[in-house]
């Protein structure tokens, strides 16, 4: 990670609130008159003191819950949202009022919204494209043929290879923790509007990881009670049994895994065991799943 | 920077007319329907006036114009044309207002143009090429039939009148729809302005009532569709006359463009997106 070159955006400090009317049933023709003419508004703290820093060539996930605050994050770096108080700025300059002049350097792809026009081929799309973003013919040409190349070829991920040949920049918000598990080096991961970790993924994963999933294929049992030695052991946080496997689930903090090995040699005849981490999305799923372990996750300095 | 965001736009222009003319060869249906609508139209026109003027042979009222059945015939070809262009060019405004509340302004504000050009500019209509050449066909056999004299001259200076009122026409109603920054969807207000723009723009405005007059002239110019450039293409208004009424269209155009701005720029800040 870069981190000794100027950071490309900078959030700092960022407030966004958002207002919506306030529906409240009233009775009595008077009082729904002045509600029409005089509506109530709840606000919402969208971001609620936001801070951090990307650098040239780093590729970011940022991660939370529906309602977190991710595309605000995204919308306001890219100029189309006014922050409320604080400050935003990309390639050193303000997105929202040099928006056209920092939309010229960066790209911005909404999920649920086609940046392409309907009923026209894609290459049409693709040469207004080229005028607006002032393209010069002979590299359009050989960039519209080697992402169609990509694009054909690794139908997945094509945004790996981008961040990995072309060196962009990536600031990524994805459901698909496939691809931010594949492209990411940090992540931030966000809540009601707060950040509540930002930091290398590795980290994240071995703050959270002190799990492991164990499963045992076995031929034949030793004991009879060997299911309740292990589920009594300080550690096992989960087993289950199914036609000659065992999946345990432990917590690394309570219980060696050399020590369990041990004792499942001891009351089985192992035919295999594979030793697994949780997956980022595993980690993630429970992050989110447990508020107050989201709240008690301290904030983790760039 | 100003100067060079224009010539961005401008050079985008070609680009976008082409999109038009591709999604209207995909959708003839479409192009069929504006043909017929537009035939109908007309005629429609033509056969209200004709027994309009079989009672009454002359229209005058408060105006300098003697509206005969030659006037009224080439005003309805003025019409077609105006609107033509109107449906052409300027259909993307009427979407403004849905795009802030509704569609969301994300698709235009990531991109390195202008939002509202580009707003504009998706939604230029190509079918409303074949209207205006449906009006110019209407205007030359009214020419023809009633033995009136076109100046190339006036026609351009009636143009420009035309392409003026209209902008400030348009500009206007993107200043209603700016209002959904604030009010939320407002197509009641947009509705009621087009329905006195559809039945006021068929009427030569001069033969009515001076507060009318004043009101469709510089509230809602509506005059500048059809009235003042048919009057002008006709040689009814001296050049000075022309100049006075090209002047205020655009007076009125850079008026409107002025509070747009000054909404637009206000309404942004308040914009909340739509979904995710």
């Amino acid at each position: 990670m870069p981190l000794n070159q100027e950071p490309i955006a900078e959030i700092n400090n960022v407030v966004r609130i958002y207002t919506k009317p306030l529906v409240k049933p009233r009775k009595g023709a008077h009082r729904r008159f002045v509600g029409f003419l005089k509506r109530e508004k709840q606000t919402i703290r969208a971001l609620d003191g936001v801070s951090f820093k990307i650098h040239p060539g780093e590729c970011v996930a940022l991660l939370g819950p529906n309602g977190a605050g991710k595309s605000t994050t995204v919308k306001l770096l890219s100029g189309i949202l006014h922050p409320t108080s604080g400050q935003v700025r990309i390639f050193d300059q303000d997105p929202y009022h040099n928006r056209i002049d920092c939309a010229m350097r960066y790209g911005v792809v909404f999920g649920q919204r086609s940046l392409l026009w309907t009923h026209v081929p894609v290459k049409e799309s693709l040469k207004l494209y080229q005028k607006m973003y002032n393209v010069p013919k002979p590299i359009f040409d050989e960039r519209l043929k080697e992402f169609t190349e990509i694009l054909d070829i690794e139908k997945h991920l094509p945004t790996a290879r981008i961040n990995r040949e072309e060196k962009v920049t990536v600031f990524l918000c994805s459901h698909s923790m496939r691809d931010v598990e594949e492209l990411t080096d940090r992540i931030i991961l966000i809540s009601k509007g707060n950040i509540k970790f930002d930091g290398p993924k590795r980290q994240l994963k071995r703050r959270w990881s002190n799990e492991r999933k164990i499963r045992v294929l076995y031929k034949k049992v030793n004991k009879a009670n060997w299911q309740t030695e292990l589920e009594e052991q300080q550690g096992v946080l989960e087993l289950t049994t199914q036609n000659g496997q065992a999946d345990l689930r432990i917590d690394q903090d309570q219980l060696a895994i050399g020590d369990l090995l041990k004792d499942i040699m001891e009351l089985l005849v192992v035919d295999d065991i594979q030793v697994t981490e949780p997956n980022l999305e595993d980690i993630i799923r429970e992050i989110f799943g447990d508020e107050e372990r989201v709240n008690n996750l301290q904030m983790e300095a760039n | 920077m100003v100067k060079s965001n224009v010539f961005r736009q401008l050079s985008l222009l070609p680009g976008y007319i082409r999109l038009s003319l591709l999604r209207i060869a995909e959708d003839k249906i479409q192009l069929w329907g504006a043909f017929a609508t537009s035939i109908i139209g007309i005629g429609m026109y033509v056969f209200f006036w004709n027994v309009i003027t079989y009672q009454m042979p002359v229209l005058t009222g408060v105006g300098w114009v003697t509206w005969g059945r030659a006037e009224l015939t080439f005003l309805i070809g003025v019409t077609e044309s105006a609107w033509g262009f109107g449906a052409f060019f300027w259909m993307g405004v009427w979407e403004i207002h849905w795009h802030i509340t509704e569609l969301g302004l994300e698709q235009f504000r990531v991109r390195p143009a202008s939002s509202i050009f580009q707003m504009i500019a998706q939604q230029f209509w190509a079918g409303g090429l074949l209207q205006v050449a449906i009006g110019i066909v209407m205007l030359w056999l009214s020419a023809l039939t009633f033995g009136l004299v076109i100046v190339p001259i006036n026609v351009l200076l009636g143009a420009l009148a035309l392409f003026l009122g209209q902008a400030a026409l348009y500009i206007l109603w993107a200043c209603l729809c700016c209002l959904a920054f604030w009010i939320g969807r407002n197509e009641g207000l947009l509705e009621v302005s087009d329905a006195v723009e559809m039945n006021f723009a068929r009427m030569p405005i001069d033969i009515m009532p001076f507060g009318v007059q004043y009101f469709l002239t510089f509230v809602f110019p509506v005059i500048f569709i059809s009235t003042v450039p048919t009057m002008i293409i006709l040689g009814y208004l001296s050049l000075q006359s022309s100049l006075f009424y090209i002047g205020i269209a655009g007076g009125l155009a850079l008026l409107w463009i002025v509070v747009f701005r000054y909404l637009w720029a206000r309404g942004l800040k308040r914009y909340q997106p739509v979904g995710g």
